[in-house]
């Protein structure tokens, strides 16, 4: 198979082959997706009953591509006096130049055709296929090809047109009678818009047929994102990094690049726009992924947290919804738009299955002020903020013991795991055995901390309610105490992933407690014991912290989260340890997955194996469907922050860099905040111990 | 019976300074579709200042269903967003959304609180429950 190429423009994205052509089965990942539905599952280009073979493909900006391809079949092409040459612009479906060069010194006749079919499959449907309850219609009205689906009242269409060309329209698709002279050229514009039939059966207003377009019209190269700034803008607004390192150099800009394309203005958001989770499949509001990308990107752009806070609590859950697992106060884990989250077939309308989003809600609005000084949004946001802390005593003590607990309400389709480590398997006993329901993992207990201390700061300063400081200030050194005692694995000198109802400890030893030093649950005599646990042979892998330790029942290098190594969770990690003054420890974890980066050409992936770094060499990547990640895209710059030792300290910017061993200098111009804009410099002469330098 | 939708109506315009809807600025329009007529009402936001009256004037959000489809919206039978996908409301926005995202969230929370004191249904019980502690 050819290698897949996606382009995308908010949740508009096109995943095809190395043609454009796409061809998808009912469990193929291909197709036009907009909405969270398939609008194209079919869309084959044929010469003279011929497919074509790709010379290049090119994404020329995020939301385009081109395409160079010639007639011929197999390997060895016997005929390139052809070239046809296919550009396609992304946007509320797309545009598609399609343009044939003669290179012959005699005119052609060609039947050019495209073939072009929808099964308007749900985004869940593309992974588990099942079978469509609706009907499908296809229909030629006013020369335009309408293929559509009906369920009810529910309907998707997708409007397919062409001008220029001499074209003929059919219900299976377009065909062009093409006659070109001698070195000659022909060439059509396609339009090909999705549609959401809004009402009844009724095309919204101003989108009949006629008026329906994609977003890039012929010959229009420039982007126009649906969000404030354009890319140019955004890295030009961003802090300057100087450094001699070229590959620190080169990480930092593809984070703000791809940072600025994971971007997101979901409709019905409020108007705002946030970082989406992955592309290009998790183009959609998530409140934790949102939320930890947004504190990772505070130091570089506040827009991305300001926006998230506006969105997440404006879907605050305000009522008892078993089915989305929703509760007042609290903050949604996924939105979906597609037929099953319509049907009510699945939960995502939204879904609030998630137990850590509401308290980090409150960890990022403190962080945010800290650093912007933006004292209005916080006095908007108390309503929401005070409902958050709520809903951790009120809420989510499922087990009666005073920890966050999670328990989906929904058996059939909400979620088993609701932390980030949410596979099956990831919350386990260092023998194997998995824990009952309800669990409170450790990492929960460390944001309802941090959550409490940092919304005591805020009543205290914003919200004029003293009274309340205190409680919150209260109950947290309360859960503190508790959870240095009940978490602690005295034999072990680590704390436990998590209890389980009946009090027993999950004793397997895993990197979320580097989250427990990050949220300063942990007591300090504790401290030095954990960052010992986290920088031993069994947790660092020489690039990274795993998510489960070697020689725990279940580790496996290459298990989702019971061995690989994630990048997102090791910038939090690093923080935390920079937290309790272990600076040297958090720079080796940095410099470890900043040296990964470089066989990624700067682009983290979500995760990579957790095999002995000496042993690989290279980081080997752990397969997923979306690149780049938002929170493995944020991971370098929260890494910079910490590196740097960036820390608001009232109206001031604190910089205590302790950078690695051989990192040369780094400047960091132009850092924005309360204080207008600063610049961190710092120069790294830490020897550090262990450093594992990659071979060239 | 009672009238769900002027009932509800009534109450949104009673609450000024409901703090979720304090930060709501903008204007949201109801158009209820009868067998014959459309009722259409518009509510006016101003930072928590709230007033509804019969108009048909343009609003930055326009709500538009069957009386029926909307009375289960209110009543919390039908989840809003699940509506507006399926086509069963149309949502028609000129600008900004937020106002609709509150007072879908003002919804919400009225039909909890309601739910509470016995005025609708209690919700269907899940099969397991887990028992939280209520402080």
């Amino acid at each position: 198979m050819s290698e897949q190429v996606a382009i995308l423009d908010g949740n508009t994205f096109v995943v095809s082959d190395g043609c454009g052509d796409i061809e998808a089965t009912p469990t193929d990942t291909v197709g036009l997706f907009s909405f969270d539905t398939r609008f194209l599952s079919t869309w084959v280009l044929t010469v003279d009953g011929h497919r074509l073979n790709a010379l290049s493909a090119d994404n020329l900006q995020y939301f385009e591509t081109r395409f160079f391809l010639v007639p011929g079949t197999g390997t060895v092409y016997v005929d390139a006096k052809l070239s046809v040459i296919r550009q396609r612009a992304v946007g509320g479906g797309f545009h598609e130049d399609l343009i044939i060069l003669n290179h012959n010194d005699k005119p052609v006749s060609l039947a050019v055709r495209i073939d072009a079919r929808s099964d308007f499959a749900d985004i869940f449907e593309v992974k588990n296929a099942e079978g469509k309850k609706g009907k499908y219609y296809t229909s030629v009205e006013e020369g335009r090809l309408v293929l559509g689906y009906q369920r009810e009242t529910f309907i998707r269409e997708t409007v397919i047109s062409a001008t220029g060309g001499r074209c003929q329209v059919d219900e299976q698709g377009l065909s062009f009678d093409v006659r070109i002279p001698a070195h000659g050229r022909w060439e059509t514009d396609i339009e090909v818009a999705a549609i959401v039939v809004a009402y009844h059966g009724r095309r919204p207003r101003g989108r009949e047929l006629r008026k329906v377009k994609p977003k890039y019209a012929h010959d229009e190269h420039k982007a126009r994102p649906n969000i404030g700034q354009s890319l140019e803008q955004w890295v030009a607004g961003a802090p300057k990094l100087e450094c001699e390192d070229i590959h620190l150099r080169l990480t930092y800009r593809r984070s703000l690049v791809d940072l600025a394309a994971l971007r997101f203005s979901p409709p019905v958001s409020a108007g705002h726009n946030l970082p989406a989770a992955g592309l290009p499949w998790f183009m959609t509001m998530f409140g934790r992924d949102s939320i930890f990308t947004s504190l990772q990107a505070l130091p570089f752009t506040s827009e991305l947290a300001s926006t998230t806070l506006k969105a997440l609590g404006g879907w605050q859950g305000a009522r008892v919804d078993d089915f989305r697992d929703e509760d007042p106060g609290r903050i949604l884990h996924e939105m979906r738009y597609g037929e099953t989250a319509a049907f009510e077939e699945q939960p995502h309308s939204p879904y609030y299955g998630a137990a850590d989003a509401t308290a980090l809600y409150v960890v990022l609005l403190d962080e945010y002020e800290r650093w912007t000084g933006d004292a209005a949004l916080v006095k908007d946001l108390e309503y929401e903020a005070r409902a958050a802390l709520n809903w951790i005593d009120e809420y989510a003590d499922l087990q009666g013991n005073g920890y966050v607990s999670y328990q989906r309400r929904n058996e059939e389709t909400g979620l088993e795991n609701q932390c980030w480590k949410d596979s099956w398997d990831s919350i386990a006993y260092a023998d194997g055995r998995l824990p009952g329901f309800p669990r409170a993992t450790c990492e929960l207990q460390g944001y309802a901390y941090d959550a409490k201390v940092r919304g005591a700061r805020l009543a205290r300063e914003f919200w004029n309610d003293p009274a309340y400081a205190e409680e919150l200030e209260r109950g947290a050194a309360d859960l503190k105490k508790r959870f240095n005692n009940d978490f602690w694995l005295p034999d072990k000198q680590y704390f436990a992933l998590a209890l389980e109802a009946d009090g027993s400890q999950v004793d397997s030893l895993t990197s979320n407690i580097g989250h427990l030093l990050w949220s300063g649950i942990v007591d300090r005599s504790k401290a030095k014991a954990v960052a010992k646990h986290l920088m031993s042979d069994r947790l660092f892998s020489g690039w990274g912290v795993r998510t489960m330790a070697t020689g725990e029942h279940r580790y496996n290098p290459i298990g989702y989260h019971v061995g690989t190594v994630w990048p997102f969770d090791n910038s939090f990690i690093a923080w935390g340890l920079r937290r309790y003054g272990f600076a040297e420890e958090a720079a080796r974890i940095a410099a470890g997955i900043l040296d990964a980066a470089v066989f990624f050409e700067g682009r983290l992936p979500e995760a990579f194996g957790g095999y002995e770094r000496e042993l690989t060499r290279y980081p080997v990547q752990y397969p997923t469907a979306c690149s780049p990640q938002a929170w493995s895209t944020g991971a370098p710059l929260l890494f910079l922050r910490t590196m740097l030792g960036l820390e608001p300290r009232g109206d001031d910017l604190v910089v205590n860099p302790k950078l690695p061993g051989g990192a040369g200098h780094i400047a960091l111009l132009d850092i924005p905040g309360r204080w207008g804009k600063r610049d961190a410099f710092a120069r790294g002469r830490m020897p550090l111990r262990h450093r594992h330098v990659t071979e060239d | 019976m009672t009238d769900v939708i002027m009932e509800y109506l009534n109450e949104l315009e009673r609450s000024d300074d409901v703090p979720i809807l304090r930060r709501a600025s903008g204007t949201m329009r109801f158009d209820i579709e009868g067998e014959n007529a459309i009722q259409r009402w518009l509510v006016t936001m101003n930072r928590g200042q709230i007033s509804v009256k019969r108009s048909n004037a343009p609003a930055n959000c326009v709500v538009r269903g069957d009386r029926a489809i909307i009375e289960k919206m209110i009543n919390g039978e039908l989840n809003p967003l699940a509506g507006m996908l399926r086509g069963l409301v149309q949502v028609e926005l000129a600008a900004d959304s937020e106002v609709l995202v509150l007072v879908v969230r003002y919804t919400g929370a009225r039909v909890q609180r309601m739910r509470q004191e016995g005025l609708l249904p209690a919700r269907p019980a899940a099969a397991t429950r887990p028992k939280g502690r209520r402080r």
